[in-house]
């Protein structure tokens, strides 16, 4: 048995010998120190699935029943799954995209990394809220410090400001939830739900909608999603979807669909319904950008859109194929996003139209963008497929509008091709005629995104007989 | 051992300073060190009898619950500032130790006091210290500070002891223990009125208005005084007047506690947002702490009263570090808040310590303001308040919004460890530095006491 | 086992790419797999003879749903597992030919890949599976267009071809989802039994989604336009796409789901699509000069014809007109291809004055241009007649226009390109000359195959007054054809109907489409600044409160008498509130 406190306590061995490096040089590198942090927690996360997770249990403050207990829950596997190797992918990239104060960015991602993973296997609420924010704060100071010169502390600042409002909606939702079981124990609330009045229910149903809203985003709470997105590093902005994104969802689950089942199935139709909307309008709005790391941006949403309609259908077929599609998606816009980094480092524009060619002077690259985009697009075989199937068949069960959002789909047809028919195809432009190939570390980071996207997509069975408790 | 409790101590401890300044007077001795070391263990030696032995309990003065935690926890921050203030190169006059003692003798008493005019008394023993506090550093605008504290601080008292004297015509006592609610008109007046006044120790809107300009003028060590122990002092007065002297919880003070609270809350959030000076921010940010506090007094259960008790004393503990941290910025003319960024070049420690203070003023976990603001949302929904409690997330976007301002501009982290080169630190900085680790450390221990 | 059909190709699709750029190595690799792939469908093909075997395998399973896939081995799909891999050999000896200059390894992996799902669609017998390998064809289509992606000819069209064929990939998503969510199954067979317990408003919507995905993909009316900017590919490509693969998914889908769809009262629907596409296509290749994008109206017209049956309910017509189709028209691509290669031009004019007359394209060409336009003794003379086999008078008089419009514009082609004599010999090259005299000979004797047919798939045939009628029309076609462009008489006339088929083009299709992609992306531009603006109205609120914020701040202004007075207000205030909730 791996017990779960170790995912937890690796990171911070890493963080801890980060800070000591500054007064003893003779450790290994930083990148090392963080690299076989993060290496140590996968095969801890692969001996765990063998051998199973067992719990752990501190008790701090009994009166308000804050106690540092970690447990796992029914979409905990998944989850860390994608918590415990995205990072990993990312990693590599960041280390060539940060260039100064290397060492701080680290530990902030470290801090990300971890409280991503404890907020996933957190069965305290208390514990889970802090997590939560931690995570909030350090891709805050992520964006703010390593982002865009001129505007990247305003984006932070506007991402702080709205993510912080659905923080303290969640906090009122488990302040609620504690005030009536008398417990901060997911377990212990989970069994005592009936003791709630339908109002506090209602209330704290729309209060954690408000936070899942803001977290996924959703319209109309997506408004510092292009900002930050855009003025992060890329690195950052890899965490803030491939992570930061996921946490709504699992939130949403979590919460939604494990505390609030009548609620959901109440409320169903007009939450299917603003998702349909959102994915439609978002994808219209990718349509419209000319910039691919807006349109990037916009499109990542629009996967969390359908992971909306998801959740919101209530049917544990829909549920499971939600949690699938976030999984995959994870990786999926982390290798899109590292793709449009490398395409803006070498050709100096984000904008596809004053791109051209590139498939020439850069097969790999190409290769790998068109597999993303095709990954993304929900070809069979790879990721995303089985999981929007899965949506599609369980929402479609409650209510068909949600068919409407295959409409969207082929918006994100249209607008991904273009992408690829502007940045690789056509004539090579002259001035990008001396362009390389990726490197090697590159090639890495999206051989290793790669492997995953092809494996849950010919085995999505992986995930899915982990969800049995859905 | 009956009388082993720290106010007995304080209060020797003021008598031992006069007689031995009187005696280094007479020997024309010019050590004046001995004096402040002696003030140190005075303090340290009422935290200790307080943990052990608890506050006194006679005819005026009493314990309630939370009574012992609160004196010390003032005792405690007391202590600290104290070290703090003495591990500075600059001497002080022994007059100032003297007043310090008796500020924290007041704010002791205020806690304690069972009775209108006990506690009159004691916010007396109190606000004349720290005016004479404030004007410890005969420098710049200190006395125009000192000078507005005072004006408005005799107001607030006249104010007071008329509202006393109204309630004693309704009530016909004085004694906490006998007071209790009556429909009578004046008796309703004079305890607004006395809201009134101790809404000028807790610096509530409308009468916080010395605070900003009182707080920048003075030395920030003793704004850190003011703006942790006499500001607790003022609204644990609150909760004795109103939740255990009288227990009725009315409607009428209900409604005013809401509303000035609200009040306080907004008005100071919207004003630290603007402000460019950061003294300034963290002065209404200061504000606006108490305003939560407030508003969970305003409930009047024994969920808020204990939220606010642990509230007061999470806000007490970071304003004490802020401030603190803040003094040796302030001395490197650190003012404004584009220049937050050489903080760290003046302390790494003091800018972490700075840090972490203002997470937790700003309410982030796993901090003791989060559990603060936690206990307080909780008393709040417990008695129903739900649009209240969403009302105030408003407040608190806007108070996050002007604290990560500051924080964004210190790259803080970044510094405290990449800075390599090493700055000579002297002496007296270590020792300030220590006492910063100290209590910041109570900023994640702290949640023990929620 | 029937995977083993399909794994040389997977293995081959994967390998080749690994071996990496390795000169002929690629092209052995693929053609031998596809030639296993043959081998092993005539195994099978006679293992399973008349038999119905179910292969079944779970992908996936989520509590009671269970996400089968499931290969069928029976007559209908052996026989075309068997002719997609000959046709593929085919192609493939042919790109050995016509690719030689190019990089082989990306084609024929690609190309195996292709091969691959399609071979793994034919056989499919749950629609998950067939949708899976479905999608597989179109993006692999896309690839294989975009080949040269340095040209921006290849570059535009190969993502329309997407764009266009993957509105039924979603129509057919659609589908998918709602069949499984009322029938629970992917499995056609228990689809097809079930059909009387669906509800007819989901089985008229289910029945128009399939024939929505059917249509897109075999690029019938109105989604035709793909298909002939696709010619911009490679010719191996083209001739892939065009035969047996790609297009005849389309068709191949409704026949396999025809219960479903004639349930669903789409037949008429689809009979009257069919003729306007056959009309259309037949009209605009009159007057184009393209030699590959003649052809490529011709295998849309042919299309068409299988919609035609299909929409008469003969299944087996359509099935065996595919076969015959996928027969000539590979041939007539690679005698298109053998010319651009000998001549480096697809414009027929400019191929007329390289005097063709007599080498050895020619005999060829005429048998697949009469093959085209189903003149006797070729295959497609029989495959007409099974066609029409179901028409009723209507649909036959209309069938004998569609025949005479054929017969036009396809030997116009074949006149103009071949107008010329020569003596001078052409090289004739192995890879080149094999397939085109295999799939000619075919072509010619393959009319008896519709006797064996009959044990294979029921089909019917006559020889009835409308065929000999259509044979009439198509005979005055060649007649009028050779008239106009061998003899060039009546130049005036010819023109004319020239000037038709130009206004028939002009008439916009083309134009709408991209019109309507264009409105898209500009509403997707308004939707976007809209959204700009939404996202910073947010910001924009929490500023102007600041703003007004920082009027406050002149209240306190640090005079002394000010902050008593705000005392003194406050204190009255304090006095007044509690005197009203008294």
């Amino acid at each position: 048995m791996i017990n779960l406190i170790l995912l937890l306590v690796v990171p911070a061995i890493g963080i801890l010998f980060l800070i000591l490096k500054k007064f003893y040089d003779k450790l290994p590198s930083s990148e090392i120190i963080v690299l076989s942090a993060m290496v140590v927690n996968a095969i801890l996360f692969v001996l765990g699935l063998i051998f199973g997770f067992s719990g752990f249990n501190v008790n701090i403050n009994p009166s308000i029943s804050f106690s540092f207990s970690l447990q796992e829950n029914f979409i905990t596997i998944p989850f860390l799954l994608l918590a415990v190797t995205v990072p990993i992918g990312i990693f590599l990239f960041a280390t060539k995209e940060i260039k100064q104060s290397k060492v701080i960015f680290y530990l902030f991602y470290l801090l990300v990394y971890v409280s991503v993973i404890s907020v996933f296997v957190s069965s305290n609420l208390i514990v889970f809220f802090i997590f939560w924010e931690v995570a909030v704060l350090s891709l805050f100071f992520i964006t703010g410090l390593w982002g865009d010169h001129e505007k990247g502390k305003r984006a932070a600042m506007k991402f702080l400001v709205f993510t912080q409002f659905g923080s303290l909606t969640l906090l009122a939702v488990f302040i609620l939830l504690f005030l009536y079981t008398g417990s901060f124990n997911f377990s212990v609330i989970a069994s005592k739900m009936s003791l709630l009045p339908s109002y506090i229910e209602y209330i704290s149903f729309f209060l954690l909608l408000i936070t899942v809203m803001i977290k996924m985003p959703i319209f109309p709470f997506h408004g510092w999603l292009l900002d930050s997105y855009y003025y992060s590093p890329s690195s950052g902005t890899m965490l803030l979807s491939s992570a930061l994104s996921k946490l709504g969802g699992f939130a949403f689950i979590l919460f939604g669909f494990g505390l609030f089942r009548n609620l959901l199935f109440d409320f169903r139709l007009p939450l299917i319904a603003l998702g349909v909307f959102t994915a439609i309008y978002i994808a219209f709005t990718a349509s419209g950008q000319k910039d691919l790391k807006k349109l990037l941006s916009y499109s990542s949403m629009f996967y969390m859109s359908l992971v909306f309609i998801g959740i919101s259908s209530g049917i544990s077929l829909a549920v499971a194929g939600s949690v699938l599609l976030m999984i995959s998606h994870g990786f999926i816009i982390t290798m899109l996003f590292g793709v449009s980094y490398i395409l803006m480092q070498k050709t100096g524009t984000n904008e596809t139209e004053k791109m051209g060619g590139l498939m020439s002077r850069m097969p790999l690259l190409s290769f790998f963008f068109i597999f993303g985009i095709f990954a993304s697009l929900g070809v069979p075989g790879l990721s995303n497929f089985p999981g929007e199937l899965l949506i599609f068949i369980g929402s479609y069960g409650v209510a068909g509008i949600s068919l409407i959002a295959i409409f969207g789909i082929m918006l994100s047809t249209n607008y991904y091709l273009r992408v690829i028919k502007q940045s690789l195809f056509g004539q090579l432009k002259k001035t990008f005629a001396g362009l390389t190939d990726i490197s090697k570390n590159e090639l890495l980071f999206m051989v290793f995104l790669s492997f995953f996207i092809l494996l849950l997509g010919l085995f999505p069975s992986l995930i899915l007989n982990t969800l049995g408790g859905l | 051992m009956e009388y082993l409790n720290p106010q007995y101590i304080l209060f020797a401890g003021i008598l031992l300073l006069i007689l031995v300044d009187f005696l280094r007077h007479s020997l024309k001795s010019n050590k004046k060190a001995i004096l402040h070391y002696l003030t140190a263990v005075f303090l340290g030696l009422a935290l200790v009898f307080d943990v052990i032995y608890g506050n006194m309990n006679i005819n005026l003065f009493s314990e309630v619950q939370y009574s012992q935690f609160v004196t010390g926890f003032m005792l405690f921050l007391s202590f600290f500032i104290y070290l703090f203030i003495i591990s500075d190169k600059n001497e002080h006059s022994v007059a100032i130790d003297i007043s310090y003692l008796s500020a924290v003798l007041g704010s002791t008493l205020v806690v304690l006091s069972s009775n209108l005019i006990s506690m009159f008394i004691s916010i007396e023993i109190l606000s004349i210290s720290t005016y004479a506090l404030v004007y410890m550093y005969k420098s710049g605008n200190a006395l125009e500070g000192a000078v507005k504290y005072l004006s408005t601080g005799v107001i607030s008292m006249v104010i007071l002891i008329f509202g006393i004297s109204l309630i004693y015509a309704g009530a016909g006592t004085l004694s906490f223990s006998s007071l209790h609610v009556i429909s009578y008109l004046p008796f309703i007046a004079g305890v607004a009125i006395v809201i009134a006044g101790l809404g000028f120790k807790s610096t509530l809107v409308p009468f916080h208005m010395w605070a900003p300009d009182t707080y920048e003028a003075s030395k920030s060590s003793v704004t850190a005084f003011i703006s942790s122990v006499s500001k607790a002092a003022g609204l644990i007065a609150m909760i004795r007047i109103f939740f255990f002297a009288l227990p009725v919880s009315s409607l009428f003070v209900t409604a005013l506690f809401l509303s000035i609270a609200l009040i306080t809350i907004f008005l100071s959030s919207f004003l630290a947002s603007v402000q460019d000076r950061i003294k300034r921010i963290l002065a209404y940010s200061s504000i606006s702490q108490a305003g939560f506090a407030f508003i969970s007094i305003a409930v009047l259960t024994t969920r808020g009263i204990n939220a606010a008790v642990f509230y007061i004393f999470a806000f007490a503990v970071a304003d004490a570090i802020v401030f603190l941290a803040y003094d040796m910025f302030e001395n490197k003319k650190i003012i404004y808040k584009k220049e937050s960024d050489s903080m760290t070049q003046v302390s790494r420690i003091g800018a972490a310590a700075f840090f972490i203070g203002i997470l937790s003023l700003a309410g982030f976990p796993p901090t003791i303001g989060f559990f603060g603001k936690l206990l307080i949302f909780y008393a709040l929904f417990s008695s129903g308040y739900f649009a209240l409690v969403i009302l105030t997330f408003f407040a608190l976007l806007v108070s996050t919004f002007y604290y990560f301002n500051i924080l964004s501009e210190m790259h803080i982290i970044d510094k405290i460890i990449k800075s390599k080169k090493q700055v000579p630190i002297k002496k007296e900085q270590r020792i300030k530095e220590v006492i910063l680790i100290i209590l910041t450390l109570f900023l994640f221990i702290g949640v023990i006491f929620a | 086992m029937l995977y083993l059909i399909l794994l040389p190709l997977l293995i081959s699709a994967v390998l080749i790419p690994l071996l990496g750029e390795r000169k002929k190595l690629s092209w052995l690799i693929s053609l031998s797999a596809a030639v296993i792939s043959f081998l092993l469908s005539i195994l099978f093909f006679i293992l399973y003879f008349n038999k119905n075997i179910l292969e079944s395998y779970t992908w996936f399973s989520f509590s009671n749903f269970s996400f089968s896939l499931s290969f069928i081995g029976n007559n209908l799909t052996l026989f075309m597992a068997l002719l997609v891999s000959f046709i593929s050999i085919m192609v493939l000896m042919f790109a050995g030919f016509y690719m030689k200059e190019e990089k082989h390894a990306r084609f024929y992996a690609e190309m195996s890949f292709f091969i691959f799902s399609m071979l793994g669609l034919v056989m499919s017998n749950s629609l998950l599976l067939f949708f899976i390998f479905w999608e597989f064809v179109g993006i692999t289509s896309y690839l294989l267009i975009g080949f040269w992606y340095d040209r921006d000819g290849p570059a535009v069209s190969s993502k329309k071809a997407l764009i266009i064929t993957r509105i039924g990939d979603l129509a057919f998503l659609a589908a998918l989802v709602i069949v499984f969510s009322t029938l629970k199954t992917f499995s056609i067979s228990s689809i097809l039994n079930s059909i009387s317990s669906i509800p007819m408003t989901v089985l008229i919507i289910l029945g128009s989604l399939f024939t929505i995905a059917g249509l897109s993909k075999a690029a019938q009316f109105p989604f035709y336009t793909w298909l002939i900017d696709a010619m911009e590919g490679p010719t191996p490509v083209s001739s892939l796409l065009h035969s047996a693969t790609m297009v005849a998914a389309g068709a191949y889908l409704l026949v396999r789901l025809l219960p479903l769809i004639s349930a669903a009262g789409l037949l008429n629907l689809i009979v009257v699509i069919g003729f306007i596409t056959a009309f259309a296509a037949a009209l605009l290749a009159l007057k184009e000069r393209h030699f590959k994008k003649i052809l490529a109206y011709s295998t849309i017209e042919s299309l068409a014809f299988m919609f035609l049956a299909v929409g008469t309910l003969n299944a087996g017509g359509a099935i065996f007109y595919l076969f015959t189709h996928a027969v000539f028209k590979s041939m007539l691509f690679f005698i298109s291809g053998g010319l651009a290669i000998a001549f480096g031009t697809y414009d027929v004019y400019e191929l007329s004055k390289k005097k063709l007359n007599g080498t050895w394209f020619t005999i060829p060409a005429l048998i697949g241009f009469a093959s085209i336009s189903a003149i006797p003794p070729f295959m497609s003379f029989f495959a007409h007649s099974a066609l029409t086999h179901n028409f009723n008078v209507s649909e036959n008089i209309a069938f004998v226009f569609v025949a005479f419009l054929t017969a036009l514009f396809s030997f116009r082609a074949f006149f103009i390109i071949f107008r010329s004599k020569t003596k001078k010999p052409l090289k004739k090259e192995f890879n080149l000359f094999f397939p085109i005299v295999i799939l000619a000979i075919i072509s010619t004797v393959g009319g008896v195959f519709l006797y064996f047919f009959k044990g294979i798939i029921s089909i019917a045939y006559s020889f009835d007054i409308f065929s000999f009628i259509a044979l009439v029309a198509s005979l005055l076609g060649v007649f009028i054809s050779y008239e106009f462009f061998y003899l060039r008489k009546k130049q005036q006339l010819s023109d004319k109907i020239k000037n038709i088929a130009e206004k028939i083009a002009g008439y916009g299709y083309e134009k709408f489409i991209i019109a309507i992609g264009n409105a898209i992306s500009t509403f997707g531009f308004y939707v976007g600044s809209f959204d700009f603006m939404f996202s910073n109205a947010m910001s924009r609120m929490a500023e102007s409160t600041f703003i007004l914020s920082s009027k406050t701040r002149e209240i306190e202004n640090g005079d002394a008498f000010r902050y008593i007075t705000a005392v003194i207000i406050g204190l009255v205030a304090v006095i007044l509130i509690a005197v009203i909730f008294i």
